[in-house]
């Protein structure tokens, strides 16, 4: 008992360091280099101004103070959420659906929001206008999947991921036909780069926006967690042990829905991170959510920030998340299941 | 915990599944449920547990109706036991028993320290306390079954309700099974199982409750209920009753032919 409980410690305290170590160091990585000590200096002098003290004497350059504020803040702080945000909501759904090959994107959100997004791109709308319109259609899809579930007479959770298929090709179908008859020169790229995923324009506005409803998510889903527990036994032995399961099931996917789609709305469409990190954390800290989401909210934050800091430095032009996570997902999954395999045959 | 079933009635589609049962258990009571396939034990059962709403008649634990109790209010009083099945998340078995105290948490609270303790002297009851830290996955069917039984210990629920409960386990493990179901009796437990096997009824069972068509065909003692002609119409074979030697007494057994 208490070897495990330390174990456990031990590891929760190395994942906070890792945590910690990654935003830190995502700070200074990038083509315009940012020494630790500016860093600490200029979050210093910030924190002092924005309660009205002098600030400390600039010993830093103008420029350092721009990248840092306007553009490395706003983008290592939406990588941590997003990373964050996909995680958690894969580890619930998985644990919902009993089901642990689900991603955040089953109900539809994600296609929803691409949809969204393509839609926003196509009307000419701003940047805002595509973070909204895509929030709203992630969000759209899902209670679309969720009223189509509830009207038929299937059981919840078969009838709920046949609407999210259904509704998932819906959406990605209407995202084809966008890109079918939006501008080619334009229009096009734009749309297919979204999608691929980045946070290559993000501002520090997106940052708040995502940082704040993920946080709406996280927070119930952090408080609920012992109780997601008892979703992944079957519907008639949870109602026995004394829980509300629809409305249990109704908090979880409002909580990840909103992070899904905000997160979404915001960096585009990543794959493999809230399919690969919850069974990473389930390796290490096991099954029960008490662990499982805190660890999956360590873990997605830091994997994002690792993949996001890849994305700028790699090469000279930026590389798409989408394709970096999938790069670094699926063989990762191939892995897990080949593991998975060995350890059944012992 | 006294468990009465008035006058039930139940239909699924405009199919009558249940009709006009009535009966009752006491604290003490461990009452083996039999009849065919399909004839309406899961959702006899699923009446009992608040799950379904008979159209007529009502399920009282001591007096009050299940269906006007809280999910966690009806935890309290009644616990399931389901099949030994292979979960999909292999939980250890002391997180799988913490589940049973669910219903005594606040919304966000997790199991304490005493939630705990609790679990583990349960476990130490079966007899399985060694396995705590084991995988649900990793253990065998009747090892799983005694874990789901420990969780539903732990609900503190004086009527306990199980569906098939050796339906999964071989002979061995049936029997270790249903020997630490019919010692409950003496805890004060009200027990009710399933089974499609007359001999766990002789065995196990202080009474027998035998259902066909959705009604109650029988309610008693399984020697003075369960006759040959009984169990000849009710499972549409042959059977013979004969009494062999057991333990210093005798006792009944069935024994099918065509």
């Amino acid at each position: 008992m208490d070897d495990r409980a330390h174990s456990y410690k031990l590891g929760f305290s190395l994942l906070i360091a890792a945590f910690v170590a990654i935003f830190l160091g995502s700070f200074v990585l990038g083509r315009y280099a940012i020494g630790l000590g500016d860093l600490f200096k200029i979050s210093a002098s910030l924190f002092m101004r924005l309660f009205g003290a002098a600030g400390l004497r600039q010993t830093w350059t103008e420029a350092s103070e721009t990248v840092f504020v306007n553009v490395r803040l706003p983008r290592v702080i939406a990588a941590a959420f997003i990373g964050a945000a996909l995680s958690a909501a894969g580890a619930s759904y998985q644990g919902m659906f009993r089901n642990p090959m689900v991603s955040p994107d089953i109900l539809g959100a994600s296609t929803g929001a691409g949809f969204g997004a393509a839609l926003a791109i196509l009307l000419g709308l701003n940047y805002i206008g595509i973070t909204i319109s895509s929030f709203c259609f992630g969000l759209g899809a899902v209670f679309l999947t969720c009223a189509i579930s509830r009207a038929s007479r299937l059981n919840a959770t078969l009838s709920m991921v046949l609407a999210g298929i259904m509704v998932g090709s819906l959406f990605s179908a209407g995202t084809s036909f966008i890109k079918l008859i939006a501008d080619t020169q334009e229009q096009l790229p734009a749309i297919t780069y979204w999608l691929m995923g980045s946070l290559a324009s993000i501002k520090g506005g997106d940052a708040l926006f995502v940082s704040l409803l993920v946080a709406a998510g996280i927070i119930p889903l952090l408080l609920l967690r012992w109780r997601i527990n008892l979703l992944t036994v079957s519907e008639d032995e949870a109602k026995s042990l004394g829980i509300n399961t629809s409305r249990l099931r109704l908090a979880v996917i409002i909580c990840a829905t909103l992070m899904t789609a905000a997160a979404v709305s915001v960096s585009g469409m990543i794959g493999w991170v809230g399919l690969v990190i919850p069974h990473f954390c389930r390796l290490i800290f096991g099954c029960d959510y008490r662990r499982l989401i805190p660890s999956s909210i360590l873990l997605g934050g830091g994997f994002m920030m690792v993949v996001d800091d890849l994305a700028r430095t790699a090469t000279t032009s930026e590389i798409p998340l989408g394709v970096l996570t999938a790069f670094v997902g699926a063989p990762v999954f191939v892995w897990l299941i080949l593991r998975r395999s060995a350890d059944n045959e012992d | 915990m006294r468990i009465e079933a008035r006058n039930i009635e139940f239909s699924y589609k405009g199919n009558k599944v249940l009709s006009g049962l009535d009966f009752s258990a006491d604290s003490g009571d461990v009452v083996a449920v039999l009849g065919p396939n399909g004839v309406g034990k899961s959702t006899l059962f699923r009446c009992m547990l608040g799950f379904l709403k008979p159209q007529k008649g009502a399920v009282l634990i001591d007096g009050v109706d299940i269906r006007k109790m809280s999910s966690a209010e009806a935890a309290r009083r009644i616990a399931y036991i389901p099949q030994s099945v292979s979960p999909v998340f292999n939980y250890t078995v002391l997180d799988t028993v913490l589940m049973g105290v669910t219903n005594r948490l606040g919304l966000f609270q997790s199991p304490r320290p005493k939630d705990v303790a609790k679990a583990v002297d349960v476990l130490n009851s079966l007899g399985i306390a060694h396995l705590k830290h084991r995988g649900c996955g990793q253990i065998s069917g009747g090892e799983r079954q005694l874990a789901l039984l420990a969780r539903a210990l732990v609900q503190e629920a004086g009527v306990l309700i199980m569906d098939e409960p050796t339906s999964n386990l071989d002979y061995g493990n049936s029997w270790r099974v249903m020997e630490r179901i019919s010692a409950l009796a003496g805890g004060g437990y009200t027990v009710f199982f399933s089974t499609h096997d007359p001999n766990q009824a002789f065995l196990h069972a202080g009474r027998v409750l035998v259902i066909k068509e959705g009604k109650v065909l029988a309610f008693g003692t399984p020697r003075e209920t369960l006759t040959e002609e009984l169990l000849s119409d009710l499972y549409n074979i042959n059977v013979s009753l004969r009494s062999v030697p057991y333990g210093g007494g005798s006792i009944t057994v069935s024994i099918p032919h065509g």
